[in-house]
């Protein structure tokens, strides 16, 4: 019978499909991701209510919008769930704790993170999940606390910087909040939302500025200055070691740069990386001396960042790689799941065997 | 300027293009696509200062190219000079090995114009 009701469910889809092609009505997006929903897709169902929502502003499509979410995240959770079981690996975990958040299991999350500090110390963007929880509760110096920590362990975090700066921001710390700002626009130069708030924040204080505080804040700068020129000079050595107390996982991190491997043994390639969103790497190989390997991920992950932002505006569809080049270097980007791979190669590097090394690479990583 | 955009423009799978500053603003366009001008160009200013800043502070020379292509079209950077970048939209079906050389010639024969 599951093929039958597959095959009429099928007929009523592409019926409905019609409808919403040439008369949409609220009733077919929600009847329509209904019938994903019932048919195990919730992804497709969480496609529909959110089409459906921004034609129709409707109470039934809002809580069929919320269910699918609900289901897709569920979905989500099972699959990171067995992936960790096979390959663990930090960012499977702080998505999975990100996604219990989303869901308010705050228990849950909270588990999670513990496990995976545990697991992975060395891996800066559990505390970033940690101080959102940490909001959620309404404890603000463990939200301070664990951002600093990230910001420590991981100078090159956008994220956490952005979260600290706001968070300073609200304890009305404003002269720190700005450092932190300043400290992003080290390595994302010009970034629009930086700048817009480093602007509000200026106008703030020069507003709310009186003499005194005029002599105080700018004593207040320049020892921020000092600060953040200390802070240059002693930025952590931060490197993501993807070891963990378990010798398998870390036999299958070194599968991981094993699979990177026909990228990096190709000729003209300096180096590989891979990198999740936030602009942490995950795994590294063949890093040449005095190549600042955090630097290069945060600017991979920031163009990754921008891609996405203006894709769907410019009509180029879902991002699928990239490539730069300059008079010293060809740098080529993909993403893979929830992370992105690189290569830095001299400008010598034949492109197409680099792609054909990367497409492979990506495709061995997404299956892992 | 404007002519060689329009030149730019009739090559098979050009959306249209413009040429913009590194603080964003546009110089010139001709966009015959519903694309917003803007939009091409936010992309465009901050890709390229970010790139162009990590490149030198990772010793990896500057920055002359940028590619990026998607599931529905690609765009693509290039450095012309005096802190300008030509940014051209493309379709799915641009012969991107030919469009690039065509783009070339144009972000020379800008150059040329912007170094007068």
């Amino acid at each position: 019978m599951g093929w039958l009701s597959s095959l009429f469910g099928g007929n009523e889809m592409d019926e409905l499909e019609r409808v919403i092609r040439d008369a949409p009505a609220p009733s077919a997006f929600l009847r329509l991701a209904h019938l994903h929903m019932e048919q195990g897709n919730a992804s497709k169902a969480l496609e529909v209510a959110r089409k459906g929502m921004e034609r129709f502003d409707s109470a039934d499509l809002r809580a069929c919008l919320v269910d699918a979410e609900r289901v897709s995240h569920l979905a989500e959770a099972d699959q990171i769930k067995t992936k960790i079981e096979r390959f663990p690996n930090p960012t499977l975990y702080a998505r999975l704790a990100t996604i219990y958040l989303e869901q308010g299991d705050l228990d849950a999350c909270t588990r999670t993170c513990a496990i995976a500090v545990k697991a992975f110390p060395d891996y800066a963007g559990i505390y970033l999940v940690m101080a959102q929880v940490s909001r959620k509760q309404h404890m603000q110096d463990k939200v301070i606390h664990y951002l600093e920590k990230a910001t420590e362990m991981d100078a090159y975090n956008y994220a956490a910087h952005m979260m600290l700066a706001e968070e300073l921001v609200a304890l009305q710390q404003k002269g720190e909040a700005r450092e932190r700002l300043h400290m992003i626009l080290r390595f994302a130069p010009d970034d629009e939302r930086v700048m817009q708030l480093l602007s509000d924040l200026e106008a703030d204080m020069s507003s709310a500025a009186s003499p005194a505080a005029d002599s105080e804040q700018a004593s207040g700068l320049s020892s921020n200055e000092q600060k953040t020129e200390a802070h240059k000079s002693e930025e952590p050595t931060r490197h993501l070691k993807l070891s963990s107390p378990d010798e398998t996982e870390v036999e299958k991190n070194k599968t991981i740069e094993g699979i990177m491997k026909p990228i990096t043994s190709l000729e003209g390639v300096e180096a590989g990386l891979l990198v999740d969103r936030s602009g942490l790497i995950v795994a590294c190989r063949s890093i040449p001396k005095n190549f600042d390997e955090e630097l290069a991920a945060a600017v991979v992950s920031n163009v990754c960042r921008a891609v996405e932002q203006s894709a769907g505006d410019l009509g180029i569809g879902d991002f699928l790689e990239a490539s730069v080049e300059g008079d010293a270097v060809t740098l080529q980007i993909m993403p893979v799941n929830d992370m992105v791979l690189a290569a830095f190669a001299t400008p010598a590097v034949r492109a197409g065997r680099l792609q054909r090394a990367m497409h492979g690479c990506v495709q061995e990583l997404a299956a892992s | 300027m404007q002519q060689i955009l329009q030149k730019v423009n009739r090559i098979v799978g050009v959306r249209g293009s413009l040429i913009v500053d590194r603080e964003g603003f546009v110089v010139a366009s001709d966009m015959s696509d519903r694309c917003s001008p803007q939009t091409l160009a936010a992309l465009g200013a901050s890709v390229a200062s970010s790139l162009a800043s990590a490149l030198s502070r990772l010793d990896r020379g500057t920055f002359e190219r940028f590619v990026v292509t998607g599931t529905g079209g690609s765009v693509v950077l290039f450095f012309i000079g005096h802190g300008t970048y030509l940014v051209t939209l493309l379709n799915t079906n641009a012969m991107l090995g030919m469009v690039l050389v065509e783009l070339k010639e144009a972000a020379s024969a800008l150059q040329e114009i912007l170094s007068l």
